[in-house]
């Protein structure tokens, strides 16, 4: 049999690892910013502090059962990093069982759904629950402090986390620190990330005039990192991973500025996803 | 700028220093490609050829045709049964004088198209580039013949270069090969015309257009040979045996990985029994290297061919193959920039395994590849 015998260890256990590595300091800044302060301002009680914590802990159980009844091991596949991730982005004062029930709905959706169909599950995961959530109350990524206004933060503070957005999601310095974390190992699609954030910046920049704070303030930016790049629903060849990320980054500024400021990102992402055929085919020959 | 990396090697795999020897099989299994030239039961001698295209390495009789393994597919083959005479006819070969004619009449004479082809109507090279690398892990077949034959090599390298006016002539070593290293610097001093150049252990330099690349004379006129094809010109031209080669048998389910000059055609289960000890229970044996050799199906008829340039015997491992995750490793490390996950230009695929070496779902894609192709 005509096999190679010699293999670089690289495997997705490995891979997922570092991945998961990477979303530690942005979930121990989402502990400090919606957990930490808010107590000592006396805004949520002890047990709510380690919301994001539970989030996370709900997310890998609800994991761990579906993996059980469509028999699959956690480490064959991405969907720990999908489950990891998708609590960083969830409104800061999110109600648990809510998430916990649309959580796991979307997790069986993404298990029944034909292997065929190609799109960002995370992207989608996300949407799901930010629809069901609405259904139950508006939308809102302000934290209870945020809702009183009760901080006078400048600029330095705002791209250091302090600016509204998902509950460990808001730290844009983090985030580009963990960019560059990622782009260093192994199997992160750096370029999707990079010419989607490129695409991003621009467009926001012009789409703005130029208000800087406009583009930190959404999940957009950590989103283009931590999800767009999602290895299995993008397209793998240099040329059509730019066009992959210039065409996602403009489209996340368009949907961001005129359609939904905290989920144009993830409209975008899935969208995006469901050309990565037409794309791959059309890159096919070059 | 050509990027190529180096492979994750095991450094408990040692090869012994010394060459050891394998030249008095009981038999030798001569493949039948064309038309045989002898007889049941009759006489040959060493070197006399048996067939169209082989001649024997060893002299004995002709006792008959069995069904033996040739690279994994059956294939009949002439029996020779040794006498242990080592009769020649060709006794008296002198040391032929080196011109293009006597070059070209001995590769025509003993069917060396490889060689032929390289050299046929070519009385100028720019460059002389001699290759004692092995790409594939702990295979050390052309390090070990230059070891045995430095000043033969580097004196036909000489005279190459004088019979092709070449401007420079390269022997290309690994730099990790510091043994050698130091043989070559004292030999080689005495031809200054010849450059010791030496590389990183990096996959692929071993490939003509990979090391051409390196050396940045790609569109120059090139002879590229290796120590291999240059020590068999050496031995037609000096009148020496051909009758036998170097393999190298070497592996992590074995005690000692072993360099072995053996008569050519013999069988691998009778050199497995005489010098190498296997310490694994379940192993498995490939041919030709780790990344682009192929696994024995049937170890006991295998027979150590002029193609057969190695052996692993490496313990059993199983890869969970798992779906792709459409990670992109494999496009981006291929040398020949093809996409191994769809089936475009795979006509140009090298079978340099690159591909499934990087990939994280174990994914055989090289097979998938070839089975494209
Ligand atoms: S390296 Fe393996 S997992 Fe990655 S794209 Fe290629 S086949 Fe898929
Ligand atoms: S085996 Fe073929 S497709 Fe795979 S990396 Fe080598 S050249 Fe490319």
């Amino acid at each position: 049999m005509n096999r190679v015998y010699l293999h670089n260890n690289e495997s997705i256990k490995k891979i997922v690892i570092k991945y998961l590595i990477g979303l530690l300091p942005l979930v121990l800044y989402g502990f400090y910013k919606n957990g930490i302060l808010l107590y000592r301002d006396d805004l949520v009680s002890f047990v709510d502090m380690f919301n994001v914590f539970y989030l996370l802990i709900i997310s890998i159980l609800l994991l761990l059962i579906t993996n059980f009844f469509f028999k699959k091991k956690i480490f064959e596949n991405m969907s720990l990093v999908l489950v990891c991730t998708v609590p960083l982005f969830m409104p800061p004062s999110i109600n648990l069982l809510v998430y916990a029930i649309s959580l796991f709905l979307s997790l069986i959706i993404i298990n029944v759904l034909p292997k065929k169909i190609n799109y960002n599950k995370i992207a989608f995961v996300i949407l799901f629950i930010l629809i069901i959530i609405n259904m139950f109350e508006p939308l809102s990524y302000l934290n209870s402090a945020e809702k009183l206004n009760i901080y006078a933060l400048n600029f330095f503070d705002l791209i250091c986390g302090r600016t509204i957005g998902g509950i460990a999601s808001s730290n844009i310095l983090l985030g580009i620190i963990v960019l560059f974390y990622y782009a260093f190992f192994n199997n992160y699609k750096k370029v999707i990330a990079f010419s989607s954030l490129l695409a991003f910046v621009i467009i926001m920049i012009l789409i703005n005039n130029f208000d800087i704070n406009e583009l930190i303030a959404s999940n957009a930016i950590l989103a283009l990192i931590l999800i767009a790049p999602d290895t299995i629903s993008t397209p793998a060849k240099f040329q059509s991973m730019v066009i992959y990320g210039l065409i996602l980054g403009i489209l996340t500024g368009l949907l961001t500025s005129f359609i939904s400021f905290n989920i144009g990102v993830f409209i975008a992402i899935l969208i995006c996803s469901f050309t990565t055929p037409i794309l791959v085919k059309l890159t096919e020959k070059w | 700028m050509i990027k190529l990396i180096s492979l994750k090697k095991d450094s408990n795999i040692k090869v012994d220093p010394q060459i050891s020897y394998f030249l008095n099989p009981d038999f030798v299994y001569i493949p039948i490609n064309a038309k045989i030239l002898i007889q049941q039961n009759e006489k040959v001698t060493k070197e006399e050829f048996v067939t169209a295209d082989l001649a024997s390495p060893i002299s004995g009789t002709a006792i008959g045709i069995k069904t033996m393994q040739e690279e994994n597919i059956n294939k009949k083959c002439l029996v020779i049964a040794n006498d242990f005479r080592e009769l020649s006819k060709n006794k008296k070969v002198k040391k032929r004088k080196i011109t293009l004619n006597n070059i070209m009449d001995i590769l025509i004479k003993n069917n060396e198209e490889k060689l032929l082809k390289k050299l046929q109507n070519q009385n100028k090279f720019d460059n002389i580039i001699i290759s004692a690398i092995n790409d594939e892990p702990y295979i050390f077949n052309n390090i070990y013949i230059l070891k045995e034959n430095i000043a033969d090599l580097l004196s036909i390298i000489d005279e190459l270069s004088m019979l092709y006016k070449s401007n420079n002539n390269y022997l290309i070593v690994k730099n990790n090969e510091a043994n050698i290293i130091n043989d070559c610097l004292n030999s080689i001093g005495t031809y200054p015309n010849i450059k010791l150049t030496l590389v990183n252990d990096e996959y692929l330099l071993e490939k003509e257009e990979f090391i051409l690349k390196k050396l940045q004379i790609i569109n120059e006129k090139n002879l590229y040979l290796d120590v291999n094809d240059l020590d068999t010109l050496c031995n037609y031209l000096l009148g020496k045996d051909n009758s036998t080669k170097l393999i190298t048998i070497s592996g992590d389910a074995i005690l000692e990985s072993k360099v072995i000059r053996t008569k050519k055609n013999v069988l691998l289960s009778d050199i497995i029994k005489k010098y190498i000890k296997i310490i694994d229970a379940k192993y498995d044996v490939i041919f030709n290297g780790l990344m682009s050799g192929c696994i024995i199906k049937d170890v006991d008829n295998f027979v150590i061919t002029n193609n057969i340039n190695s052996i692993n015997i490496m313990k059993k491992k199983t890869f969970k193959v798992v779906d792709c995750i459409n990670c992109g490793k494999c496009i981006e490390i291929c040398p020949k920039n093809l996409n191994p996950l769809n089936k475009h230009n795979l006509e140009k695929c090298i079978n340099c395994g690159l591909c499934s070496y990087v990939c994280p779902c174990y994914i055989n894609l090289k097979k998938e590849v070839k089975i494209n192709e």
